[in-house]
């Protein structure tokens, strides 16, 4: 091929080239500036651990807890990242419906997986894996909820995208 | 009619006498039982007249307090042998071996594949292999006392047999391992080892040494031995081959692995049956959802009939098997392009499409790469609305444009092929007897693909192609990949149109959280993304494995590292490394 075809072609793939350049310029990025922003999970996405409470009686400001304090998640939980310690329910004044009720309540973020099984083994859907997403921490002790941490809804920036 | 019985000879027994002392039956299938001494000529055999090309799983067992064991058949060596040519099940050898003095030949000169294998034996189990030419640790380093993979062997922070462990909070709050037990106090070593005057034996590493002249052309050069590695970007994670080289010619090559060992298989040993499912995840990390499958594909057949998944639940794992290859293919094409020097441009392409099959994940299952999806019978939970159709989308619109796409900047590419086409030569003969499976094996124009060749879950329904190309080298690998992502959109379109409505577990898999299998053993395997992946299982009737052993692809492939890299130049064996496409968290277990 002449010297001046070569140039033609060289020049035709540059500006091909260019022309993929400058098309991704005017697309918006794909990133998202979390925390600033907030980022979209699915609903089912396994984040921090959450115990959530029946709902609230008429008059009553919380409702009872729905862990009965059965152990299954710990027994189910396949790093050990759970400790559980159920008590008798006082019926005067009881936590939960059950008999008995989680006086110890503690999930150790630094072992936990976020597989799940937890989850799937409560009987009484009390331990959920919220959507939120774990918050870092400074020390290791801080990384171990403790129940009334858990029973709180965390917060966290994100928007949960429909289903499909 | 009479009672008398019709003694049928053992197998073999016309060739090699002796050979074979027994056969039993077991959960898979049967299997033979090996006199020690008899082994190689027995593989021999195999290998040459039988046409088992591939010993593609080797392990040992220990049976330390298993029922009906002694110290006199205290562990096995386990072998399992597949044909290339003719496909279907294994061929199972075991070697039974004493307590006191746990040896047998090796197996390196038959099937060289054997190498790393037993190495990992060797070190997790302190069975020795005759022959071997270079029987050290592999996972572990030499200071290391013990083996661990021995039921007598406690880690230093043991707790229990098994979970839960009851003993992490002693007095209600959390107690920390090491406050309990601080370093320093739980160290022990080998003999005769003294951590501080050891030094590395690097000048006995190189295996596979090359009879180089010792003179290029006109110049005498000396040899030197570099390092490439543990810290180095092209070795995909914490891995380290030591080179050998004569200018900038490979002389010969040792990988060097274990910075990522945690010992898997005994933290499996610990751990119920479906409390091992997330840490197969975390094996290949690029591709959960196929380790999933292995995983629960071995343990459904350790349970039996009743746990047969159905139907529903089969097709939503076809497809999530298949869109973890697509992902897989995608991840390890655009980092092999990274290593070729083509910074991250091409990486990014993929990962974008990458990125839209991780949401799929994520949708399903919870989690974008340690999914945790599948259960023994089915799966976890069931598609959510709408997912079939974005699936059906994404793969029937926008992937094949984009493998398409891939092709069109990559396959082409004058400068791909001039750095690719020949490098990294392995026939096709070698890449079998060094168990190579997966798109190395195919790449070398061998097509060996379980799928086809002992087809697994519904396998058996579909119509695709088994990629392979016979250019032998590291381009070839990479059109295999090319390649197989085709064929897995294929697949999946099918399996798109076809799924039917149904329950996504089987009855009595539903909410079963402990399972209890019968005693046997098993050997599940499939074709993952990266090549055979097995999970061998031995159950002794409890809820945990009494040996839980993984049969990793890419450690495996890595046999094939040093024997493809003599000869060409030190640039080249990272791309040669890119072409095997390993993930460390499944080389080191």
């Amino acid at each position: 091929m002449s010297k001046a075809g070569d140039f033609v072609k060289g020049a035709g793939q540059i500006a091909g080239a260019m022309g993929v350049t400058l098309k991704h310029l005017t697309k918006k990025p794909l990133t998202v500036e979390y925390p600033d922003e907030p980022a979209a999970v699915f609903p089912r996405y396994r984040g921090r651990h959450m115990l959530r409470r029946y709902d609230a009686a008429p008059g009553a400001e919380l409702g009872l807890e729905r862990c009965i304090g059965c152990c299954l998640c710990e027994a189910a939980c396949p790093t050990g990242a759970i400790l559980v310690e159920a008590a008798e329910n006082d019926p005067a004044d009881p936590h939960s419906p059950g008999e008995r009720y989680a006086k110890t309540y503690e999930v150790n973020l630094l072992r936990c997986v976020f597989c799940g099984d937890c989850e799937e083994a409560c009987p009484t859907e009390a331990v959920v894996l919220t959507q939120a997403f774990p918050v870092p921490e400074q020390d290791r002790r801080s990384f171990i909820l403790v129940k009334d941490q858990l029973l709180e809804p965390p917060e966290s920036n994100i928007v949960i995208r429909p289903e499909q | 009619m009479s009672e008398e019985t019709v003694v049928t000879p053992l197998p073999y027994s016309d060739v090699l006498p002796g050979a074979v002392l027994a056969e039993e039956t077991d959960l898979d299938g049967t299997s033979l039982v090996v006199a020690a001494d008899k082994l190689p000529e027995l593989a021999r055999h195999l290998r040459d007249v039988e046409g088992l090309d591939l010993l593609s799983n080797l392990t040992a067992v220990d049976y330390f307090g298993y029922k009906g064991r002694t110290a006199e058949d205290r562990f096995e060596v386990v072998y399992h042998l597949f044909s290339t040519e003719k496909g279907g099940g294994p061929t199972v050898l075991r070697v039974r071996l004493p307590e006191n003095n746990p040896v047998l030949p090796t197996l390196v000169d038959v099937y060289r594949g054997a190498d790393l294998q037993e190495r990992e034996a060797y070190d997790l189990f302190g069975i020795r292999f005759l022959g071997h030419p270079a029987l050290r640790r592999i996972l572990l380093w030499e200071g290391f006392h013990g083996h661990p993979m021995r039921k007598d062997w406690q880690e230093p922070y043991y707790e229990a047999e098994s979970k839960p462990f009851k003993s992490r909070h002693p007095d209600g709050n959390y107690a920390w391992a090491e406050d309990r037990n601080p370093w320093g106090s739980n160290v022990q070593y080998p003999d005769g080892f003294d951590p501080l005057t050891w030094q590395e034996p690097v000048s006995q590493i190189p295996l596979q040494s090359h009879a180089g002249n010792g003179a290029s052309g006109m110049l005498k050069t000396d040899r030197l031995i570099v390092n490439m590695g543990p810290q180095h970007p092209s070795t995909h994670g914490v891995f380290r081959m030591i080179v050998e080289l004569e200018g900038e010619t490979i002389m010969a090559l040792e990988p060097e692995m274990g910075y990522l060992h945690r010992n898997h298989e005994k933290i499996g040993e610990r751990n119920t049956y479906l409390m091992n499912m997330p840490y197969t995840d975390r094996l290949d990390y690029i591709s959960s959802m196929s380790n999933n499958l292995a995983y629960a594909i071995a343990v459904e057949k350790l349970l039996g009939e009743e746990y047969a998944p159905t139907e529903r639940a089969e097709y939503i794992r076809v497809i999530m098997a298949e869109l973890t290859r697509i992902v897989n293919h995608l991840f390890s094409v655009g980092t092999f392009l990274n290593d070729l020097g083509a910074f991250f441009t091409p990486l990014l392409y993929a990962v974008r499409e990458r990125e839209l099959i991780l949401d799929m994940f994520e949708a399903v299952s919870g989690s974008r790469m340690m999914c945790n999806y599948l259960r023994f019978g089915g799966v976890a939970r069931d598609l959510p609305d709408g997912w079939l159709e974005q699936c059906k989308d994404l793969v029937f619109k926008r992937l094949p444009g984009k493998i398409e796409e891939l092709t069109t900047y990559l396959t082409g590419n004058e400068i791909l092929q001039e750095r690719c086409i020949g490098v990294g030569y392995l026939s096709p003969q070698d890449a079998i007897n060094l168990s190579c499976t997966g798109p190395q094996l195919r790449g070398s124009g061998v097509a060996y693909d379980i799928r086809r060749a002992e087809p697994y879950s519904i396998y058996d329904r579909f119509e695709f192609d088994i990629a392979a190309f016979n250019g032998c080298d590291v381009y070839s690998r990479f059109l295999v990949r090319m390649e197989e992502m085709r064929q897995s959109v294929r697949i999946l379109e099918q399996a798109l149109k076809q799924i039917p409505e149904g329950p996504i577990q089987s009855p009595k898999g539903q909410g079963s959280y402990v399972v209890r299998p019968p005693v046997g053993t098993v050997y599940g395997r499939i074709e993952s993304p990266k090549g055979e992946l097995g999970f061998y299982l031995v159950s002794d009737g409890s809820g945990n494995p009494f040996r839980y052993r993984v049969r990793p692809p890419s450690y495996i492939n890595l046999n094939a590292l040093g024997p493809m890299s003599i000869g060409n130049k030190v640039a080249d064996c990272v791309i040669i490394l890119g072409g095997i496409d390993i993930v460390l968290g499944e080389v080191d277990r």
